[in-house]
């Protein structure tokens, strides 16, 4: 979760917001966004049924808890990364953020390549050096 | 259920913040969704 906090902005540039979610009381949760200092909210999915219904939900310890997954989500709730973790192996921060700017730069690309051609198309035509006054 | 794969559309959650404010999944994509663990 630290390693979000410091990348939080970094997400909200390149366009995505943070979001966590977690089957603990908004009381222990509020008291731990304030502890690490997190802007980003957290779920309390006490009923556990988001959990269920995403089929992340592990019976096995504390009564049932999430299971640590990573999801990277469009504007339409569109599946861009899906990340079932374990608790030894995470879907990094970085690797997370790299994968949303990358989907940026595949859009700006879009963007980019005409112009890109043009600069090109300048560079052979009239070279490297800018024309002398 | 189960979890959605890339290519999906992700259901639908609405439930509360620890704030008690009140939110939909749809109001904050684009987003980075993180499922952990809790009870630290």
């Amino acid at each position: 979760m630290a390693d979000y906090r410091e990348r939080t902005d970094a997400f909200l540039e390149a366009g995505y917001r943070v979001v966590a979610l977690s089957v603990d009381e908004p009381q222990r949760t509020e008291h731990l966004r304030r502890t690490l200092s997190l802007s980003f909210p957290i779920w309390c999915d006490v009923e556990r049924q988001v959990v269920r219904d995403w089929d992340l939900f592990n019976p096995r310890e504390k009564g049932g808890i999430a299971k640590p997954a990573t999801f990277v989500l469009d504007g339409e709730r569109r599946v861009r990364l899906s990340s079932i973790d374990s608790v030894r192996h995470r879907a990094g921060a970085d690797d997370v953020l790299a994968c949303v700017r990358g989907q940026t730069t595949q859009a700006a690309k879009r963007t980019l390549r005409p112009a890109m051609l043009r600069a090109l198309s300048n560079m052979f035509h009239y070279g490297l050096v800018s024309p002398r006054k | 259920m189960s979890a959605p794969r890339v290519g999906d559309v992700a259901p639908e959650i609405v439930l509360s913040d620890s704030t008690g404010e009140k939110r939909s999944l749809s109001s904050l994509t684009p987003c980075v969704l993180i499922f952990y663990r809790g009870h630290w």
